[in-house]
């Protein structure tokens, strides 16, 4: 996938996380864009900032 | 979503959201009265054997007919001024915790026969970690403060504004980037 398009993946994902601590609306968005990922074969970590990444599933080491 | 179908939404969201307030707070209350009760019972088990092996409390320790007796002596306040209120409280007892489970009961009813006249509203509080039969561990206690009606309902607008912006968003981002719906 485009890298500026998992940057925006990325950055929007990680707003939703965190909106979604504070109210459950936010839950279905974020689900969504999760599942999506992973059926593109990525998987959420969270990285050092604190921050979510998706992550390819076979790059991971 | 037509204009009317939208303002009647918004208006079943905040109705139930104003319930949930309601029980949530009345829930606390009882959290707030049992918890210290619970806890000071508990105190002089730490890192003492508390669990019969075959699971359940030993006999001395008999907390569950304690929160029986206290809970006599509370009153919920119900949704409705016809309304009356079941409560039922217990500690539950696993491999890892001790956590006090509670199931307020509104309208009628009781909580064995799950009737649709009844409104439930469950909540589960830890106590305290539990290794082998020991109580290893207590949560910190704190009182829950009541939540705040108007100020849970700004947040809720709030957040309901932000997630049309966020659909939005992701609606530019998935489907105008047709290779990746793909």
């Amino acid at each position: 996938m485009d890298r500026k398009i998992i940057s925006k993946i990325n950055k929007m994902f990680d707003l939703l996380y965190d909106l979604e601590s504070k109210h459950d609306l936010f839950k279905e968005q974020k689900d969504y864009i999760d599942e999506f990922m992973l059926i593109k074969g990525y998987e959420m970590k969270i990285n050092n900032n604190d921050k979510c990444v998706f992550i390819k599933i076979q790059d991971k080491k | 979503m037509t204009e009317k179908y939208k303002t009647d939404y918004i208006k079943g969201q905040i109705q139930d959201l104003k319930n949930n307030i309601f029980f949530e707070n009345e829930s606390r209350k009882l959290l707030n009265y049992l918890t210290p009760i619970i806890l000071n019972e508990l105190k002089p088990y730490l890192d003492k054997q508390i669990l019969k092996s075959g699971g359940g409390f030993l006999k001395k320790i008999n907390v569950n007919n304690l929160i029986d007796d206290r809970i006599k002596r509370f009153k919920v306040n119900p949704l409705n001024k016809t309304d009356f209120v079941t409560i039922r409280a217990y500690l539950k007892v696993n491999m890892y915790s001790i956590s006090l489970d509670l199931s307020l009961c509104f309208n009628g009813g009781n909580y064995e026969d799950k009737t649709y006249y009844c409104v439930y509203y469950d909540t589960v509080k830890y106590i305290c970690d539990i290794k082998g039969l020991n109580i290893i561990k207590f949560y910190d206690y704190e009182e829950l403060k009541p939540l705040n009606v108007i100020e849970e309902e700004k947040n809720f607008l709030k957040a309901l504004e932000l997630k049309e912006q966020y659909e939005t968003q992701l609606n530019k981002l998935f489907y105008k980037n047709k290779n990746l719906v793909r």
